[in-house]
């Protein structure tokens, strides 16, 4: 059996079923290592923790990328292609980086991690906390010792600022 | 029903935060409590620090605060006690001169410079695989050191003495056979430009840069034993302290030369310093050689040829200090004070009076790796020993000595 013709059948949590090449699929190293020692035509991998909805994501980005090696696509396309992919909700963003994780797609999660990271400059830590759904858990003092922290911080920029 | 927002793993956490650069990380730790372990993970600041030096770890001392400080407190002088860090920064050689305090940082080497007076900027040098060992700084900002690339023996340039100008530029290179070959064990250079260098084959040499270029201006063979510390003076002469217990001074103005065994014995003289122009005291290090002998400092009048006194070992009432004198420093100015580091502190004394001023102890996990002074106060660096496999980091304490 080449492995070319060969076809992963990918089971969602909501039990949606993914017929994938096995390129595309063992782009996933979880998958790969499953589908080492199984050697028929069709196999059938539920991924447990993962919905239709971001598996399909995943997928679409396992396909891309497994045919833009195959017809050498340049680095401007592929990036440009990976940024109007991370155009999602921050939910399905989420989402995609814990599936990536746990699939085990380096790449995936790396341009998950990215972007996440983007998300995060220039932000507040409470706009953060709303951001992840974080409810802060330290006591006043503790805020009010962070707060000087960063007042530090501010004043010295400002200084830098003045000096420049 | 679902999580509104997924949550997302302390290792998926972890790959975000790889990608923040400092600020990010600060700000992140200020989340919730798990966020704060989590950017605080040593990993990522070390990646963080590796690229951005001046950067303060939130985990490692100093904190901010110490960085700020420099801003503030250092700029309206030195006259009251304060302490600056520079992350990374764990000071081997010190240098103050009235307005500059320059030195070297062995781990990875870099020179730094920090202004004390109206200019209080930092500048930082970074001098990659260099080895250095010594450095001075004068009056103006001008800085000299000797380095070395320990790989490229064969080269010309492998080890040299170089100078910076006070805004952090390379003013000029020296290269002298002399001193090559690992035979510059110390150096140090006066306000006047006039740079003294101790040799391991136990000889001075004296150059100048004061009309541009580094001219030699004495160099004589005495002999045996290695010299291990020197201290040039501006208006009068240098020390310099050998490996066997004696003192070597030479006169500028007459480049005459006067060695003496200064103390008891004849072990290692580990600092010295000139007081004024006809005192020198030399620190002992006893405790390779362990004859239950004092680590004390001893004056010597050179002129006078006699011994003044020891000192300083009854600073804590406590006997005697079981360290050796790390490093000793005059005041450059009117002599009337010395510094004196031992491993575990810092001891000023009068030189009228041979009565300590001032102690300070530096905590357990710290240690003082060098000092310098000027007539307001002594500097002292102190290198602080991390946890795992974190660089030591260090500090830069000022003691005053005025009102």
């Amino acid at each position: 059996m080449t492995e070319k013709g060969r076809i992963v059948k990918m089971v969602s949590q909501d039990q949606e079923e993914f017929e994938v090449e096995y390129g595309v699929a063992t782009m996933s190293t979880l998958i790969a290592n499953v589908l080492q020692d199984v050697s028929e035509e069709t196999t059938t991998v539920p991924i447990p923790n993962v919905n239709a909805q971001v598996l399909a994501k995943v997928i679409e980005y396992c396909r891309y990328h497994y045919e833009a090696k195959r017809i050498d696509q340049s680095e401007e396309d592929i990036e440009r292609w990976n940024k109007d992919f991370m155009k999602v909700d921050n939910k399905t963003l989420f989402n995609i980086l814990i599936a990536a994780s746990f699939l085990d797609i380096a790449d995936l999660l790396d341009l998950g991690c990215k972007t996440v990271a983007g998300m995060i400059k220039d932000k507040s830590v409470e706009q953060i906390r709303e951001l992840f759904c974080i409810e802060g858990d330290f006591t006043e003092e503790q805020e009010a010792k962070m707060r000087e922290e960063n007042n530090w911080g501010s004043e010295m920029s400002q200084e830098n600022n003045a000096a420049q | 029903m679902e999580e509104v927002r997924p949550q997302l793993s302390q290792d998926e956490l972890l790959c975000i935060f790889e990608e923040l650069g400092a600020p990010e990380l600060q700000t992140c730790s200020q989340v919730c409590s798990d966020w704060r372990r989590l950017a605080r993970n040593k990993r990522l600041w070390q990646k963080i620090l590796e690229e951005e030096p001046l950067v303060v770890a939130p985990n490692c001392r100093p904190a901010p605060w110490d960085v700020y400080s420099l801003h503030s407190r250092w700029s309206s002088g030195l006259s009251t006690d304060s302490r600056i860090g520079i992350q990374g920064l764990a000071p081997a050689s010190l240098a103050l001169s009235g307005s500059f305090i320059m030195g070297i940082q062995k781990a990875s080497p870099r020179t730094f410079s920090v202004g004390t007076g109206g200019n209080s900027g930092v500048n930082i040098v970074d001098l990659g695989e260099m080895e250095t060992y010594h450095c001075s700084v004068s009056d103006d900002g001008f800085s000299v050191f000797h380095w070395a690339y320990p790989s490229r023996e064969s080269s010309i340039l492998d080890e040299s003495i170089m100078s910076f100008s006070s805004c952090g530029e390379v003013a000029d290179i020296y290269v002298d056979q002399a001193l090559r070959n690992g035979n510059t064990q110390a150096l140090s250079m006066g306000n006047d430009g006039r740079i003294a260098f101790g040799l391991k084959e136990g000889s001075v040499c004296i150059v100048s840069r004061r009309w541009g270029n580094p001219t030699k201006v004495d160099y004589s063979r005495y002999g045996e034993p290695p010299i291990c510390c020197i201290d040039a003076r501006d208006d009068s002469m240098c020390a310099a302290g050998s490996e066997l217990g004696d003192v070597t001074t030479v006169a500028w103005s007459t480049l005459s030369v006067n060695r003496r065994l200064i103390g008891p014995c004849d072990c290692r003289v580990s600092a010295v310093s000139t007081v004024n122009d006809k005192i020198v005291v030399g620190g002992y290090d006893h405790t390779q050689v362990g004859n239950g002998h004092r680590n004390t400092v001893i004056a010597w009048d050179v002129r006078a040829s006699s011994r003044i006194g020891s000192f300083g070992r009854d600073v804590r009432g406590s006997g005697h200090s079981l360290l050796p004198v790390k490093s000793i420093c005059g005041d450059r100015s009117d002599g009337r004070r010395i510094a004196v580091a031992y491993e575990d502190r810092v001891a000023i004394f009068d030189t009228r009076t041979w009565s300590c001023l001032r102690e300070h102890h530096v905590a357990d996990s710290e240690q003082v790796s060098a000092i310098a002074m000027n007539d307001e106060c002594a500097v002292v660096g102190v290198t602080v020993s991390q946890e795992d496999h974190l660089p030591p980091t260090g500090h830069l304490i000022s003691l005053s000595f005025v009102g």
